[in-house]
């Protein structure tokens, strides 16, 4: 144990010697503010983070266990769930075999169940890492984890971080954004994109499903955009007259949003104008124009990929299959979730590919927790279900120098826990942030008396996932 | 667990190396024989090799080495412990001394002996002799000091203020601003006071006041407005962290704005802030306590609950009171003592220990993690007469209901003779239908949903005239339980009812559900699709019966109640009607008896009692029943429930509730509620109590002690903040961080003056508030030259006044009271102003909004429901925190989205309408003015002239309320 720890300290010697002690200039010693990075080259300008809310379930998906087969209806062994706790299961729990068949797909050989036909087709694209897991079994408290590294409120989510750290590749739109599909937003609510204890304006915008796609983008309705170009007018000169009267900078910065919200006005329903794509890239995602779905999400992200947005999250709801009900189950809803959400999570990478935006792009798809090997069965539920499970689950990245057709992880026999290769949720947000740039250890902002890193006191960049 | 062990190894969290925790442990096992005398061979070492640099006068990187208290606490690379005891390989400061980075070239150069020297005293346990006291370590930092009255500084200044501000200007170069024309400044003060601007009348009230001490008289008025409770309020609940919400998942709808409004009441009252602060923190434990004292401890009920599946509530539980010590340590005492949840504090004098022993004052209260109680219960204060007054009413009604039953008892006695009789000759039959509820409301405790009655149009009821009729888009029921007879499942009981369902509207799925007396309703057959959603599928809860009966014709529906987990003797008092989609007329339910006798309609237990009677006295349950379905008895109970009806509901709210028995408080290793070790006492923090002579065994001690003159912090932080609510910035900058890593204050003595200024004028805020008011430093005017501007960009040396931009609810609140459309009425439940469809993030707790119509969308903002996980999006927008934390301060960012709301969020537009009705009615000129508190300058007007006849008055008042000048005061 000796040996591993003098190696990690040196290791941690060598940016202390460099940054610190050789210089042995600054009294802040750690970065405080974005000017400073990126602190080496970033292989990754942007991410798109489809966020499958509720846990999907990686044994029916991407995690084959043929000895869930043989012991399908058998008691979990003992050993597994001594000192466990569920969030919905009672006493002991019998062993859920898949339903779906596997197979391997691509030249690099991953596999991929029967339910994801299209993401089996882009194989030799994904990083696949089977070893994922979380300190969280609640929905709440584990997405708040992935996204700020903290299970509690208060932290900011890593698109904060981005979009305080790296800012936004065109001054026009938003750093950060947000967007959903599903019956509901995702379980933590707004909390998921708060920018905790960074300045406010890096708070993740979530884009809506109806009406305007960022807040109160519209003219109310008598005023047209002359209107509106005039109205600007009469204020800047009357703010420019108040600011000469009273010497407020603020006052000028202050027109200045107004003008660049004037902007927006007509950037952004652009954006968001799908009937501009060809008839063969909207088949190719299954989107329709004017119609809200993961699809048309998924098309948005790339467009707004391409236009400069620096970090988007992509919610999708309905992941959470404990099988209470055919709304919730394996068997049904996990089938009817995949058919959604499969053509267009494979189209976004295929798209970003062809036109050259997945070499700087890293698209991430995965939920905040698991799912047992175990059929809930929740109240003596007849209906096929796994509950919540942190210790092991399936993501997959694509684009942005992650190593394309690339298994990482593995899990024992059961899927139940990490056999090999654990990597945990900061490990993750080291490694993306090593991606774009950024010395996770470095990017630091002073609050209540002292820094704070988006991998608190954790992580590690996972180098066999870096092409 | 299996998969820890398969875990690479490579993996080494920092703090996993042992820091702080290890010390105690390794100072026990020291090795005798190989002991290192710290005082004889280290210090010297130190005090030659480190403390030029790491010493009292400077502490690079964070690191003090010539105290054992901060030396431990390590440096500001805090994740690298600087000294393990036992693992001198571990140790940083080690490593760097053995590899040479330290003492870094040029400096002192060690010796190969001092260096294993080093490293012996490390090995060994790194004892480092502790005179027994943590007051070794107490801080010389500025706040902890005691709070001494500085004298006023003597200069030309006549206020106070003016005096301590003035001295700093010429040392830079500043030049102080002309004081501001009576418009502005009243329209400054108002908003400041009262989060609205004043109206035209105090306007010219303000200005044609010639007499001296018309600033102060108009100060007044606005400290007496009621809206000044609603606007310190407002600022106070981002500290408390109130929100109308759960938070987490679930997000529930909570209750407790009963300390909203205690909160208003209290700033418009003035309490003292030394009450207003013990009342919030122990107003339970108050000897006799009033209920409004108990309704001020919500302060600290405003944690979040985490109401999830499977959660551990003790997570939960531990989750909150950590919030509450973090709260009251950053609201009161400036101490961000976060960080020594997890370990001893790096940079402030605190420790683990010291953590914990606040969180043992915290520890003592009832309340869950997952968990709703503990409530008070009580009338709203808007409906106390209107209780009593059904009260007197019930009481007289009683008196005369009283006077009739003895008339009637000696009725009953031959009443209940005669029917005995009858069912002792009643003959046995065959099961027949016992109907429980036919086509009427069910006399029962609760009963709840549309009970609508059968309209003529309809075909015919089952039976007799009546029959209920249900209409349902999605799921409707309408159901009762607490029946006051409940009936007792017989052998062969069946439950039944008849339903006709309409042909041109047909239901997808019909649900009944049965009410166990004194038990629950998950018990639920269903016909049809399974849509409901309630209980689980195939269970009890939920099991399917069958297909739906044909339409547009009376069908009996029977289920066996051991289909819905209901057996023998089992009792139940309450049924359910429930259906999806479409029109269905209800009747005739009930269950089947198989009593033996019929019984001749009367109920099992009134037939029981009667048939054991042999005494005069009537049983009573007989005569209840009596009573029930006499057609006078129906008369007066609808005649009493009438009267009842009148009664407002009670409303509850969160509060406090002190343990039984003391909880032990253990300190939890690294935060977690899972690694509780060493036990300790409440205590206040060592470095304010060196001598532990501080008794605060309780919130109450503990809140008097923190308004007590024996610590410095309060007075100081409470002072600082409401500069900084009056002036945007506080003389110490960092409102919730008076320690070491906290900004330095720009005046110490002003800020000590204000300090015991506050105390002396009895903790009063109004008094306060006035004092700050009445400088010149308030009243001047924004004016600076570009130059100045460049020496004090932050405006920290007030030598113009600083300007902000309003908060969120300041600015829709000036908008609708600008536009006549402001409702002023105070206090009661949350409202639910318009906000864009698809904004709320409604969870599966249901409870939607549901917008407030009328004046109701008018309230001020304060009353908006707040709900956690999806902020109101024109508060949020202007940086309006969630609510999940206390907030020390908001931040003031300046966006597009903060534009487009202006012009485009229907709240605003809404009240530019109406404010463009004002300008056509009275004219540009009088509503810049009600705007910004000056009259227009003509170059102004024609710009706003131009746009008013080019584009009308609604683009027009656009303008006048997004002017930079009208957001910000």
């Amino acid at each position: 144990m000796s040996t591993s720890r003098r190696t990690f300290l040196r290791g941690a010697g060598a940016w202390l010697g460099a940054g610190i002690f050789g210089s042995w200039l600054p009294a802040a010693p750690l970065v405080r503010r974005g000017d400073a990075l990126p602190h080496h080259a970033a292989r990754a300008k942007r991410v798109i983070w489809l966020h499958m809310a509720g846990g999907p379930s990686s044994l029916d998906l991407f995690d084959p266990k043929p000895r869930l087969d043989e012991l399908d209806g058998q008691p979990i062994p003992d050993s597994f769930i001594a000192n466990e706790r569920f969030a919905f299961i009672k006493g002991t729990p019998k062993i859920l075999a898949s339903p779906y068949a596997f197979e391997r797909h691509g030249e690099s050989g991953q596999w991929v169940s029967e339910l994801l036909p299209n993401i089996a087709g882009i194989a030799d694209e994904l990083c696949v890492v089977r070893s994922m897991h979380t300190t969280q079994f609640n929905h709440a408290p584990a997405q708040l984890f992935l996204n700020s590294g903290h299970a509690l409120v208060g932290r900011p989510s890593m698109g904060s971080w981005l979009s305080y750290g790296l800012g936004s590749l065109d001054p026009d739109l938003p750093s950060f954004v947000v967007m959903t599909s599903g019956k509901y937003a995702p379980s933590a609510g707004a909390a998921a994109w708060s920018n905790g204890f960074l300045p406010s304006e890096h708070q993740g915008i979530r884009l809506m499903k109806n009406g305007d796609p960022v807040l109160f983008l519209s003219n109310p309705d008598a005023i047209t955009r002359t209107t509106r170009r005039r109205q600007l007018d009469a204020l800047a000169r009357l703010n420019q007259r108040a600011a000469e009267r009273h010497g407020d900078p603020e006052t000028l910065a202050r027109t200045e949003q107004f003008e660049l919200a004037y902007r927006m006005q007509s950037r952004v329903p652009e954006l968001f104008d799908l009937s501009t794509e060809s008839a063969e890239t909207l088949a190719l995602y299954g989107a329709e124009p004017g119609e809200a779905s993961f699809a048309a999400n998924c098309l948005l992200a790339r467009r707004l990929a391409e236009a400069g947005v620096r970090f988007q999250q992509l919610y999708d709801w309905g992941w959470d299959s404990h099988g209470t009900n055919p709304s919730d189950d394996i068997v049904e809803s996990l089938p009817a979730q995949c058919r959604r959400t499969d053509r267009a999570a494979a189209a976004l990478v295929l798209d970003l590919k062809r036109r050259g935006l997945l070499d700087d792009t890293i698209v991430v798809w995965g939920g905040e927790f698991g799912r047992t090997p175990m059929n809930e069965a929740r109240n003596g539920s007849t209906y096929l279900g796994r509950d919540h499970h942190p210790h092991a689950f399936t993501i997959w990245m694509a684009g942005g120098g992650m190593k394309a057709g690339t298994s990482f992880g593995r899990t024992d026999e059961l899927g139940y826990f990490i056999e090999e290769d654990a990597m945990d949720v900061h490990d993750l947000h080291a490694t993306l942030l090593h991606q774009l740039g950024i010395d996770h250890e470095r990017f630091t902002f002073a609050s209540q008396g002292r820094e704070f890193r988006l991998t608190d006191v954790a992580g590690r960049v996972i180098q066999p996932l870096l092409g | 667990m299996t998969g820890s062990s398969s875990q690479p190894s490579f993996r080494v969290t920092p703090r996993a190396l042992g820091g702080l925790a290890a010390w105690g442990l390794a100072s026990v096992a020291i090795a005798q024989e190989s002991a290192v005398d710290f005082e004889q061979q280290i210090e010297p070492i130190l005090a030659r090799a480190c403390y030029e640099c790491h010493g009292a006068s400077e502490q690079k990187v964070g690191l003090r080495l010539d105290r054992r208290a901060t030396a431990l606490a390590g440096s500001d690379f805090g994740e690298y412990p600087v000294i393990v005891p036992g693992d001198a390989d571990a140790s940083l400061l080690f490593q760097l001394v053995e590899e040479g980075a330290m003492p870094p070239s040029g400096h002192t150069v060690l010796a190969p002996e001092e260096v294993e020297l080093l490293r012996r005293w490390i090995d060994g346990g790194a004892l480092w002799p502790d005179d027994g006291l943590e007051a070794s370590w107490s801080s010389a930092h500025w706040s902890y000091q005691p709070l001494e009255r500085p004298s006023i500084p003597e200069n030309e200044a006549a206020h106070p203020i003016d005096a301590f501000l003035s001295e700093a200007w010429t040392e830079r170069g500043l030049r102080p601003a002309g004081r501001a024309s009576r418009g502005v400044l009243l329209r400054r003060a108002s908003l400041d006071l009262r989060g609205l601007p004043p109206t035209p009348t105090e306007f010219e009230q303000f200005a044609g006041d010639d007499a001296p001490g018309a600033w102060e008289r108009a100060l007044d008025r606005l400290l007496e407005s009621p809206a000044y409770g609603e606007q310190q309020a407002r600022r106070w609940l981002d500290l408390a962290r109130y929100a109308d919400s759960n938070g987490y998942e679930k997000d529930a709808a909570r209750s407790i704005w009963l300390y909203r409004d205690w909160v208003v009441d209290a700033w418009n009252e003035d309490l003292s802030l030394d009450r207003f602060t013990t009342e919030q923190l122990a107003g339970d434990l108050l000897p006799e306590a009033t209920e409004r004292q108990r309704i001020a401890t919500g302060f600290h009920r405003n944690t979040l609950t985490n109401e999830e599946g499977g959660v551990d509530p003790e997570e939960y539980r531990v989750a909150a009171v950590v919030d509450r010590v973090n709260t009251t340590a950053e609201v009161w005492l400036g101490m961000t003592m976060g960080c020594a949840q997890c370990h001893d504090h790096k940079y402030d004098a605190i420790t683990q220990r010291d953590y914990f022993r606040l969180f043992d004052v915290f520890n003592q209260t009832t309340d869950g993690g997952s968990s709703v109680g503990p409530v008070l219960e009580t009338v709203a204060p808007k409906d106390r007469a209107q209780a009593l007054l059904v009260d007197r009413e019930l009481a007289a009604y009683d008196a005369g209901q009283e006077e009739r039953r003895k008339e009637l008892e000696p009725w009953l006695v031959s009443w209940a003779a005669a029917l005995r009789r009858t069912l002792e000759r009643a003959p046995f039959a065959t099961p027949r239908d016992h109907v429980v509820v036919g086509g009427t409301r069910p006399l029962a405790h609760r009963v709840e949903g549309a009970w609508n009655p059968r309209v003529a149009a309809d075909p015919e009821a089952f039976e007799g005239d009546d029959a209920i009729v249900q209409t349902a888009t999605g799921f409707e029921q309408h159901y009762f339980e607490g029946a006051r007879v409940p009936f007792v499942l017989g052998e062969s009981s069946r439950f039944f009812v008849h339903v006709w369902i309409d042909p041109a509207a047909p239901t997808r799925e019909l649900m009944l559900q049965f009410h166990e007396a004194n038990g629950d309703w998950e018990h639920r057959a269903f016909l049809g699709e399974d849509l409901h959603g309630l209980g689980t599928s195939g269970t009890d809860s939920r099991r399917r019966i069958g297909e739906l009966p044909e339409t547009g014709a009376w069908r009996r529906i029977e289920v066996d109640p051991s289909d819905v987990g209901l057996e023998v003797g089992d009792r139940v008092d309450g049924l359910a009607f429930g259906q999806w989609d479409g029109r269905v007329l209800w009747d005739h339910a009930g269950v089947t008896s198989d009593a033996p006798r019929t019984h001749a309609g009367v109920p099992d237990e009134v037939a029981a009692a009667l048939l054991e009677w042999r005494g005069s006295l009537v049983p009573d349950v007989a005569v209840e029943w009596f009573e029930e379905s006499s057609p006078h008895a129906a008369r007066a109970r609808a005649d009493r429930a009438a009267i009842e009806a009148r009664r407002p509901r009670p409303v509850q709210t969160l509060v406090l509730e002190a343990v039984d028995e003391r909880r032990v408080t253990r300190v939890l290793e690294r935060g977690s509620f899972l690694a509780p070790s060493d036990v300790v006492e409440a205590a206040v923090p060592s470095l304010l109590d060196p001598h532990r002579e501080i008794d605060v065994r309780d919130r109450l001690a503990f809140s008097q002690w923190l308004v007590s003159p024996a610590n410095p912090l309060t007075p100081r932080v409470l002072a600082n903040r409401l500069w900084a609510w009056t002036f945007g910035r506080g003389l110490v900058t960092t409102l919730d961080d008076f320690g070491t890593r906290g900004a330095q204050p720009t005046h110490p003595e002003l800020l000590d003056w204000l300090a015991s200024e506050l105390i002396a004028n009895g903790w009063s805020a109004k008094r306060f508030f006035r004092l700050l008011m009445t400088s010149d430093a308030y009243q001047r005017a924004a004016t600076r030259s570009a130059a100045d501007q460049d020496r004090d960009p932050d405006a920290a040396y007030l030598a113009w006044f600083p300007r902000r931009r309003l908060d969120g609810e300041e600015l829709r609140d000036q908008a609708l009271g600008l536009a006549g459309l402001l409702n002023e009425e105070r206090g009661g439940p949350p409202v639910y102003p318009p906000q864009p469809n698809g904004t709320d993030n409604a969870t599966y707790a249901g409870n939607r909004w549901n917008t407030s119509q009328g004046a109701a969308a008018h309230r001020r903002a304060l009353y908006t429901f707040w709900r956690r996980t999806s902020p109101y999006p024109t508060f949020a927008i202007f940086d309006a925190p969630s609510r999940e934390l206390t907030c020390p301060e908001r931040d003031r960012s300046n966006t597009p989205l903060q534009a487009l709301a202006l012009l485009n969020d229907p709240n605003f537009v809404e009240a530019a309408k109406a404010f463009g009705r004002r300008i056509e009615a009275e004219g540009l000129s009088f509503c810049f003015e009600a705007a910004t508190g000056r009259a227009p300058e003509a170059g102004e007007l024609e710009i706003l002239e131009a746009l008013l006849a080019s584009d009308g008055a609604l683009a027009t008042a656009q303008v006048l309320l997004s002017l930079d000048e009208v957001i910000s005061r």
